[in-house]
């Protein structure tokens, strides 16, 4: 709930997450306000957050999701050699898309 | 025929529970219990740890409240390395004790605004879809704001006091590894308004005001609802004064009788007990003194305010004034007064926040103390949900060798049955189904106790309750899924 007064004070706005399922290196896209909810407020979607933003601090910041292909996610265990570059290829267009 | 219903929560969320209602051949509610699975394998895996781990390690058994887990875990090692309650630094204890009170704050704003409000603003009976934290936003904005914002200022003074918002390091074993500088501590104090203490202070008087409102407006429901007598402990100050960091053990009846008068909590197995029951995972705890059968008892934001005598801070202690007197200075044993006691807490919460501020110690360099080690150490706090005790040994290789914790959702056990069991013989008693109205009240009682286990039954939109119905020879007879 709070980072939607984080949001709120950007104009815009770039989520980084790990992806379980999906295209490899990663994905990036724009997301829209959305009132869309799971179970528990302990996982807002970022569709929600932005719905958020708008709805309590009258913000419409530009929010992307970047979204980066992983593989194994147990406990204790560091970065698979794919995820690793997965990670390498994402930080290199990040850089590129904010400067 | 008897039948059995269980309402089954996914597992995907934290606070795993159901809820079986055992009905007899007539329909009524022959037994009604509430399941918990909470995973107890931090006892077991802590061994073998160093201890000066423990207050890092342990703070993973909640996202929400790691904060009281840090400390617990440090206060019992601070017992280990000979610096126990009372000898740590004045600008450790301070700091510590910021560091909690800034916890309370959070996750009592946490609770009220974003899990209960939708409740109490909307009805039980409202529709899922706007019973939520976005309909309150929707509809309440300036509540929704407030809530918002007062629970990250108390993450801010986590953060400024333990290093991280979640799972931080600042209490080490004899005492905290860091204190305020003058430009943290202004930034809590001097912000550009609402961002500071005092519009916190402000906004919680707002918030018991608020609660005071609805209940004016629904003062059978709320008095009425899961209103049973029980046992309640907590911690108190030595001189009876409310304090969720530090102090002796004190539990009264529902009389408001003192069973246990202010005892050292260094000994709490001489006078508390744990059941083991076949159905569930999680003990229940008891007063020894009065046996398993009628030693079970509350914790959390109501027994604290049944079992202290005073609140150390003007405006909090004049809303406890008020909330006393609604009993006539007897114990409080309404299951939803549990959220008025809870915002008069985070009142008293964000007053103590202002007074450590403005106190010169938590600006200090004297952070750490060491004594003569021991090989025991008995750590106790008042978490924001209740009582939470963590008792651990040492071997001569400073190694963990034991390690007991009692949570305080653990605490509430017999509560959580006893709130289930009212709603039950209310909403179902000669209408053997499964209503719309019971799942509402069942997740409302739970609710009032447990925010993890809130965000395990309340859903945004939509119910994550599973309920099933078997006949007596166990065949699932209709299945109802929210």
């Amino acid at each position: 709930m709070e980072d939607a007064l984080l949001f709120s004070e950007f104009q815009k706005v770039i989520v980084v997450d790990a992806l379980k399922k999906g295209s490899a290196p990663f994905v990036f896209k724009k997301i829209r306000p959305q009132k869309k909810f799971t179970f528990t407020t302990h996982a807002l979607p970022a569709e929600a957050v932005a719905y958020l933003t708008k709805s309590l601090y009258g913000r419409n910041p530009e929010v992307y999701l970047l979204a980066i292909r992983g593989y194994e996610f147990e406990v204790g265990e560091g970065l698979t050699p794919a995820a690793r570059q997965n990670l390498e290829q994402a930080l290199a267009f990040f850089k590129e898309t904010i400067s | 025929m008897a039948r059995k219903i269980t309402i089954e929560p996914v597992t995907r969320v934290e606070g795993h529970g159901k809820v079986t209602i055992h009905l007899d051949d007539q329909g009524r509610v022959a037994q009604a219990r509430f399941h918990v699975v909470e995973f107890r394998g931090f006892e077991r895996f802590v061994q073998g740890r160093p201890y000066w781990e423990i207050p890092v390690l342990v703070q993973r058994l909640c996202g929400i409240c790691p904060v009281s887990h840090h400390l617990a875990g440090a206060k019992a090692m601070d017992v280990i390395v000979g610096v126990g309650p009372g000898k740590l630094t004045p600008t450790a204890e301070k700091m510590r004790r910021l560091m909690h009170y800034g916890q309370m704050l959070q996750s009592h704003a946490l609770h009220f605004f974003h899990l209960a409000s939708p409740d109490l603003l909307f009805g039980f009976d409202a529709d899922p879809k706007v019973r939520n934290i976005i309909g309150v936003a929707k509809t309440h904005k300036d509540i929704a704001v407030k809530g918002v914002l007062l629970r990250k200022f108390g993450q801010e003074i986590i953060k400024a006091t333990a290093g991280k918002k979640i799972h931080g390091t600042g209490a080490i074993p004899g005492g905290i590894n860091k204190s305020l500088t003058p430009e943290e501590r202004d930034y809590f104090l001097k912000s550009p308004a609402p961002f500071n203490v005092d519009t916190m202070i402000e906004w919680a008087q707002e918030a018991v005001q608020l609660f005071k409102k609805i209940h004016r407006e629904n003062r059978e429901v709320i008095d009425n609802f899961a209103h049973f007598p029980s046992n309640h402990l907590s911690l108190v100050r030595k001189d009876g004064a409310l304090d969720f960091y530090h102090g002796v053990l004190r539990a009264v009846d529902a009389e408001g009788r003192k069973i246990l008068n202010d005892v050292d909590y260094q000994d709490y197995l001489e006078y508390i007990g744990e059941e083991v029951r076949t159905y569930s995972y999680m003990k229940f705890p008891y007063l020894k003194k009065l046996g398993k059968e009628k030693g079970w008892y509350r914790v959390g934001p109501i027994a604290r305010l049944n079992t202290c005598d005073f609140i150390p801070s003007p405006r909090a202690q004049k809303e406890f004034e008020e909330y006393k007197a609604y009993t006539g200075g007897k114990p409080n044993n309404m299951t939803l007064h549990s959220h008025w006691a809870r915002l008069i807490e985070m009142l008293h919460a964000a007053e103590v926040i202002k007074d450590l501020l403005n106190d010169p110690d938590i600006l200090g360099d004297k952070l750490v103390k060491k004594g003569r080690k021991k090989h025991e150490g008995v750590g106790l706090i008042e978490a924001p949900r209740g009582t939470l005790f963590h008792h651990y040994r040492i071997n001569e290789d400073d190694q963990v060798t034991m390690a007991n914790l009692i949570v305080s959702t653990t605490n509430n056990n017999q509560a959580y049955n006893e709130a289930v069991r009212l709603v039950a013989e209310t909403f179902i008693a000669g209408k053997p189904e499964i209503t719309e109205g019971l799942l509402n009240r069942v997740e409302v009682a739970i609710r009032a106790y447990d925010p993890c286990l809130s965000c395990a039954t309340h859903a945004l939109g939509q119910m994550p309750l599973e309920v099933e119905l078997y006949n007596a020879e166990g065949q699932l007879i209709d299945r109802k899924r929210k």
